[in-house]
């Protein structure tokens, strides 16, 4: 009876018989369905920017690699708790042991200390990678589609630029190692408009001490050439210092990491902190779903060979907090509404059903007269709430396509909140997602007529064929 | 005996009110035969025919037909019983309007799954030969006569080569020589398949042409002529 083409027949023309009300209960279900698969594209673009951010930009990786309880004691006692080359060596044996192994490893010396520009001083927050990873991973091609704002220096040249990656040997150091990159932000509190090589740069002035720092001419002296100073403890507690040019100015993508944070070539930060050293090592996976299990199979690898790291992979909230946060605060958004819009459906669905259950009431007495059971009267009414849904979800899904795609080429911007800067509203709805609302929406259409009918067909056929009543 | 009804009685509770609508009927009809209930309105014709064709369940009593206890049946047993033995002939017709003269009679049979589309397909074109509706075979009923929807009814209710036809005042709305013409195809196809026949009227005309008449009243059978 399911293929029967006759009832297939007879729910195609009920729904044309009473067009009215199937294009009415139609739409709703369409643009409930627009709505929801256009708020999943939204949210599959900020999923999409904040892992992205958070797994190629801050460095992550898909999994990070630290000494033992080194990601709470890393600043704190530096010595103890960073990676030494012995470390890094035995990490990356163990990585070749994967059945999934990286497809790049990155090193990274994470700092702190205090960034001056001769008068005034602050905090910063040091990340040091190798150049040739931070073209790695600048150049990736998902980097390149979800955060395009961030790739773009504000001003000037970052240290990576103009070498290529040496996936074979990550390490190669930077060629010009005192050229530093600090967040625009910073840059800003700094009184540093300028960068290295500019060319209304007063380079003399870079060697000028502001012995008077109240004075007028001492803030044009300030603004006038690219030199900072970075203060700070080594890794064995002697005091580090140096003289560093800014080559450019970024974003982190962070608005709270913005006003502090400093991005400088490994060798530097390790000559500045004396060490050979690093913070964490991040592995970069091919797919990023198989993260989990990487890690939990490198967490076994290093427990048999009795190696003391930590591994943490990029949905772990001590590793990539605002990324965590931010997606379950959208999950939850996603899911009230999916809640809500389902039960306009369903709510919709009944309120038509109502009405076309009493108009042929007769006609299921008829049927079940002749010997249709309830569940084949039943099965006779999903059919048509089944058509109807399903062309509805296809009508609905076309919409928010056609809507997303005219909203992204209008290159809308807008401030996403934490983040530094605005971004472009992209709705980037994702087929596997349409399709699976879409069957949640035709599966809720079909269940609500599926127990209204049983409800309304355990009358009598005696009460189902009477007139009037 | 085909059809035997004892002792059956049916009461309806409208709110407060209690309506007895047939009282211990005690009735039997044999195989083929061509039988009118008569009666005023609200004699009980009506819920007498509901109970016999499996419709509505009796407070007490027991109704036989082709040695089945119809009363034990479940809501599932029964639908199947009026699927195979039990041909239903409405006043208003209740045709499907999606559905045009071919699909309407061909519709119980779908929910028949040891007929194949063949057989169902040659049942419903032997039935409509047998209403005389072969050039009307892809009208919708809407592009009917009152008098040619009351033979697609008639063809639906035969297509199924059920053993007992019920008719709930079959000619009531239809003009009296359409109704003439009804009860003669009723009558032919009696004869032709020896289908039992049970129809309630209150046409007198009509009565003069059945076999069997079986009058009600108050939900008791008052009498009951042959000829």
């Amino acid at each position: 009876m399911i293929f029967d083409s006759v009832f297939w027949k007879m729910a195609w023309r009920n729904l044309r018989l009473h067009y009215r009300r199937s294009l009415i209960t139609g739409l709703a279900i369409a643009f409930g369905f627009c709505g929801v698969v256009l708020l999943g594209g939204y949210m599959m673009r900020m999923e999409n920017y904040l892992k992205t951010q958070g797994i190629y930009l801050s460095h992550s990786g898909h999994i990070s690699i630290y000494k033992k309880d080194g990601l709470q004691k890393h600043l704190t006692d530096p010595d103890l708790y960073s990676l030494t080359p012995e470390d890094q060596q035995k990490i990356l044996a163990a990585t070749r042991s994967l059945k999934s192994p990286p497809v790049f490893v990155a090193r990274y010396l994470h700092g702190q200390g205090l960034i001056t520009n001769g008068c005034r001083s602050f905090p910063f927050f040091m990340t040091a990678s190798e150049g040739a990873s931070e073209t790695w991973v600048r150049t990736h091609p998902l980097t390149q589609f979800w955060t395009p704002e961030l790739l773009a220096l504000k001003k000037g040249k970052g240290f990576w630029e103009n070498e290529t990656p040496n996936l074979n040997s990550p390490n190669s150091n930077s060629p010009n190692s005192s050229s530093i990159v600090v967040a625009y932000r910073l840059a800003r509190l700094l009184q540093k408009p300028l960068i290295n090589g500019d060319a209304n740069e007063d380079l003399s002035a870079s060697d000028q001490i502001v012995s008077d720092c109240e004075s007028e001419s001492a803030l044009a002296t300030v603004r006038s050439h690219s030199g900072i100073q970075l203060v700070g403890s080594t890794f064995v507690g002697g005091l580090a210092a140096a003289d560093a040019k800014i080559s450019g100015h970024y974003t982190t993508g962070l608005a709270m990491s913005d006003a502090g944070a400093i991005l400088v070539p490994l060798d530097f930060a390790q000559s500045f902190y004396g060490t050979e050293q690093v913070t964490w090592m991040s592995l970069f996976l091919g797919e990023r779903d198989i993260a989990k299990v990487v890690a939990k199979n490198l967490r076994k690898i290093f427990s048999e060979r009795k190696l003391e790291f930590d591994v943490f992979d990029y949905r772990d909230e001590r590793i990539n907090q605002f990324y965590v946060g931010a997606m379950n605060f959208v999950y939850v958004m996603m899911v009230f509404f999916l809640v809500l819009v389902c039960g306009v459906v369903a709510l919709s669905i009944l309120n038509s059903l109502q009405i076309s259950l009493l108009e042929r009431k007769i006609e299921l007495g008829t049927l079940r007269s002749v010997g249709f059971t309830r569940s084949s009267v039943t099965s006779l009414f999903v059919r048509e709430v089944f058509l109807l849904a399903s062309i509805s979800v296809v009508a609905g899904g076309t919409l928010a396509f056609v809507i997303a795609g005219s909203i992204n080429a209008m290159n809308l911007r807008f401030p996403l909140v934490g983040t530094a800067d605005e971004i472009q509203f992209l709705l980037k709805p994702e087929p596997w997602l349409t399709i699976a609302t879409g069957s949640v929406f035709i599966a809720v259409a079909c269940l609500t007529c599926y127990f209204e009918c049983n409800r309304r067909l355990r009358a009598s056929v005696t009460s189902l064929l009477e007139y009037g009543a | 005996m085909y059809l035997k009804i004892n002792q059956v009685s049916k009461t309806y509770h409208l709110g407060e009110t209690t309506v007895a609508a047939l009282r211990n009927v005690n009735l039997e009809i044999a195989k083929g035969e061509f039988t009118a209930l008569v009666g005023a309105s609200g004699s009980g014709k009506t819920t007498l025919l509901n109970l016999v064709g499996t419709l509505d369940t009796p407070d007490v009593g027991s109704i036989w037909i082709d040695d089945v206890d119809v009363v034990k049946l479940n809501e599932d047993q029964k639908s199947v019983f009026r699927n195979r033995k039990v041909g239903f002939v409405f006043q208003s017709f209740n045709l499907l309007p999606v559905l045009n003269v071919f699909e309407n009679i061909e519709l119980p049979m779908t929910v028949n799954s040891d007929l194949t589309p063949e057989e169902r397909r040659d049942r419903a074109m032997q039935a409509i030969k047998d209403v005389g509706l072969e050039d009307f075979i892809a009208h919708v009923p809407d592009r009917l006569s009152g008098g040619q929807r009351q033979r697609v009814a008639i063809a639906r209710a035969l297509a199924t080569n059920p053993s007992l036809i019920i008719a709930d005042e079959p000619t009531a709305n239809l003009d009296s020589k359409t109704a003439h013409m009804i009860i003669d195809l009723m009558q032919n196809l009696n004869q032709k398949r020896n289908s039992t026949f049970l129809f309630s009227t209150h046409d007198e005309k009509l009565m003069s042409r059945v076999s069997r008449v079986v009058r009600i009243a108050d939900g008791m059978i008052a009498d009951e002529s042959r000829k």
